[in-house]
């Protein structure tokens, strides 16, 4: 199978803390990676950098061949357009009502109709359980259900790549479960994922394979039984105990 | 002592590189809003929407400081001048205070006050909610969805809100040479329009479009560039306002030497 994603040792800091030295691995077409490590372990940078909001300090980032790492803004606008990034906190827009937080992506990159553009807002809503909340603003949605009303609008153009940022914090286990049969169906319509979450139960059910930040790089990434068998403290992370 | 000169000497770089930064980085707002300004997509919905927050909603405030402002100046200038047999000159020296300078200036303090403040705290909020984030994600530009509205609808709006501005001051001074200082209404309106001229109404108003373009680019700037969450927030909105005054009054001086070397009267 051939990487959608590659990092090729990727190095980044924020003023004096080194956040990742020597990151390099790569997610396969078709793949769901989960990205596991402690908190502050600069697991989101590394979905941040891969839309272009972090620059690396050094090494390369590529998507699809492309090595985006010195890309403008303008060459990111089409990168992003092919990747979904699933915010975790929604970072909806809150001057916007939920219809049009999901039509927005839909009227800036697609010629539909506003009917056509309905249906498809409604279906996605309908999807995650939130039909009846078109015309609520963001503010009166409870935090479960912005984070839901996040992930349908990431996904809305039904991309090529998604990057999700803990999408299942915060859920109740229906939502929870809801939010990894979707991951799943897009996984089978060929989406390749990079699922960074705290939640293993989560991660074992849709990550095809899983890697581990330690220290500024990979520290082990492999199938469920590959990493549950690495070593000691791999074993400890996943149960959750004192590292 | 020395330890005491060594912390200033860092505190001063510190500072000025500070100053530097915001300079360097407000300039490279301004070139990609001039990059962008001109291609496609456009969202002229969104900069109509900016006339009505920016210029629309703020009509009464600036009306009101207007006509209060025409007022004391008429009182003032003509309790003043009455001493010495001056007070026929009131239209005269008010009208053209407030055309050439008053008007153009605190009706620009106003909007940094109120739109500038409005801006910067704004778009800071939605930084630090990732919102500016996810327009970036969602492949769409920050710059021509937030920055380039919001630049247009100051520019569009202010020069209005100052010509609008310019008419009720006068006519605040109007009513307080005619109530205050018993002149007659008739010799104030031909005062008025024997002595202002075109070029002054235009010099005045030519700076608010200087004045626009400074108000929301700090204030776009600032708030990009929030940091420090919520907090940051409230800190940018203050330096967005007290760097828009600042740069209207500094920027009012060089704006009048420049119209007077260019029509030879300012």
């Amino acid at each position: 199978m051939d990487a959608v994603v590659q990092f090729k040792n990727f190095a980044k800091s924020f003023d004096e803390k080194v956040v990742h030295e020597d990151v390099s691995f790569e997610v396969r077409r078709g793949e769901c990676l989960g990205l596991l490590g402690g908190s502050g372990s600069g697991k989101s940078v590394i979905l941040r950098t891969l839309v272009g909001l972090e620059k690396p300090d050094s090494g390369s980032v590529l998507v699809e061949d492309q090595d985006i790492s010195n890309f403008s803004e303008t060459e990111l606008l089409e990168i992003r357009k092919k990747i979904a990034y699933v915010f975790q906190n929604g970072a909806l827009f809150d001057s916007m009502t939920v219809f049009d937080n999901l039509a927005y992506a839909l009227r800036e990159h697609t010629k539909l109709s506003e009917a056509e553009i309905r249906d498809r807002v409604l279906r996605g809503l309908d999807d995650f359980g939130l039909k009846g909340n078109e015309d609520l603003y963001p503010a009166s949605l409870s935090g479960g259900m912005q984070k839901r009303v996040g992930v349908a609008r990431s996904i809305i153009l039904q991309p090529k790549v998604v990057l999700y940022d803990e999408p299942t914090a915060g859920l109740d286990p229906y939502n929870t479960r809801r939010i990894c049969e979707m991951v799943l169906r897009l996984k089978e319509r060929g989406a390749t994922a990079i699922f960074v979450t705290h939640d293993m139960p989560a991660a074992f059910s849709v990550c095809d394979r899983i890697a581990i930040l330690k220290e500024g790089r990979i520290h082990t990434i492999g199938t469920r039984e590959e990493i549950e068998n690495f070593d000691p403290w791999v074993s400890r992370f996943i149960q959750g105990e004192e590292l | 002592m020395r330890q005491s000169l060594e912390s200033m000497t860092l505190g001063l770089g510190l500072r000025v590189t500070q100053v530097a930064q915001a300079f360097g980085g407000a300039w490279l707002l301004l070139m990609a809003v001039l990059r962008d300004i001109g291609r496609r997509p456009s969202y002229p919905r969104l900069v109509i929407e900016q006339v009505y927050q920016i210029g629309v909603r703020s009509t009464g405030l600036v009306l009101i400081t207007a006509a209060f402002t025409g007022m004391v100046m008429a009182l003032q200038f003509g309790l003043g001048l009455e001493k010495f047999g001056g007070k026929l000159y009131v239209p005269k020296i008010v009208s053209l205070s407030i055309v050439r300078e008053i008007g153009p200036v605190f009706c620009s303090l106003m909007l940094a006050a109120r739109v500038g403040a409005g801006i910067a705290s704004e778009i800071a909020s939605m930084v630090v909610t990732q919102q500016i984030d996810a327009i970036r994600v969602l492949g769409t530009s920050p710059i021509k969805r937030i920055v380039i509205p919001r630049i247009l609808g100051c520019l569009i709006s202010l020069p209005i809100l100052c010509a609008l501005g310019n008419l009720v001051g006068i006519a605040g001074a109007l009513l307080v040479g005619v109530t205050e200082l018993g002149l007659d209404p008739y010799f104030f309106y031909n005062k008025v329009v024997t002595t202002v001229t075109l070029l002054d109404l235009l010099t005045g108003i030519g700076k608010t479009v200087f004045f626009a373009f400074s108000i929301s680019l700090s204030a776009c700037y600032f708030g990009l560039n929030v940091k420090g969450g919520t907090r940051g927030v409230g800190l940018t909105t203050t330096k967005a306002v007290v760097v828009a005054s600042m740069s209207i009054l500094i920027s009012d001086f060089f704006l009048t030497k420049l119209f007077f070397v260019l029509f030879e009267k300012a």
